[in-house]
């Protein structure tokens, strides 16, 4: 199953690892992928919580991330406005985006995923 | 706007599984969203996303994401029921998936119960369906 448009909706950090598992396996496969980062699982969008993610739970998310993104896959952050008030240090990469943006990709896309 | 005239009315279907804060908001929101933007949205609530449509429903975040809640609360965004109410006045269809309902439940906004086959039968025919 290759050149299919998946977007993955992740609105928990703590399946943020896994999803970006899968994406990769898909963006490997040569399908297009891409991945709204909402709420909870907005916060890996913001390298000072991808530090203490490291620090804390040995996980190398910022090495995970930047194969995602090396790959092509597309990082978008949904409703960011609270992280933004709280000083955002956006993952280089990564878009801001509304729901409109979420709704125009995610109509053109063969498979919308939600974790 | 002759563009948006000629512009396929898109079908939305949105299934809320969950009642906590971080699961409740995402329905919603892709509910409003769709729905302002002139797609028809079936927006359903089952297993325990049905609390959302109780007047007595509070949005708690699950354990360790208590942070949401307060900062929610803090940038002044929209509750769970006021985001709702936009979304049933922007014209979102409430169903409440069969079986799901106690007796002693109290609706917030009008909703019909439906068969979970009349629903995935919905979705199998709508531009998005996602479950949260």
């Amino acid at each position: 199953m290759a050149n299919k448009k998946f977007v993955y909706f992740v609105s928990l950090s703590s399946n943020v690892p896994y999803v970006l598992k899968k994406a990769l396996k898909n963006a490997e496969e040569k399908n297009e992928v891409s991945i709204f980062f909402d709420l909870d699982g907005a916060r890996v969008l913001d390298k000072r919580y991808v530090k203490i993610m490291e620090r804390t739970h040995n996980m190398d998310l910022q090495k995970l991330m930047q194969k995602a993104l090396d790959q092509g896959i597309k990082f978008f952050g949904c409703q960011m406005n609270v992280l933004i008030a709280d000083g955002l240090e956006l993952v280089e990469g990564a878009e801001l985006s509304g729901v409109a943006t979420f709704l125009e990709t995610a109509y053109q896309a063969d498979a919308v995923l939600s974790y | 706007m002759e563009g948006v005239e000629l512009m396929e009315k898109k079908k939305v279907v949105v299934m809320a599984l969950h009642d906590e804060l971080e699961s409740a908001y995402p329905p919603l929101n892709v509910a409003v969203g769709a729905a302002s933007s002139g797609a028809d949205v079936i927006l359903a609530f089952s297993r325990r996303g049905v609390n959302i449509l109780d007047k007595r429903y509070v949005s708690v975040p699950s354990e360790d994401l208590e942070y949401l809640s307060n900062a929610l609360n803090d940038f002044g965004v929209s509750s769970v029921h006021d985001l709702l109410g936009i979304a049933v006045e922007m014209g979102a269809q409430l169903y409440v998936v069969d079986m799901d309902v106690n007796d002693h439940f109290e609706f917030i906004h009008p909703a019909e119960q439906v068969p979970i086959k009349w629903l995935l039968n919905e979705a199998a025919s709508a531009d998005l369906f996602m479950h949260f």
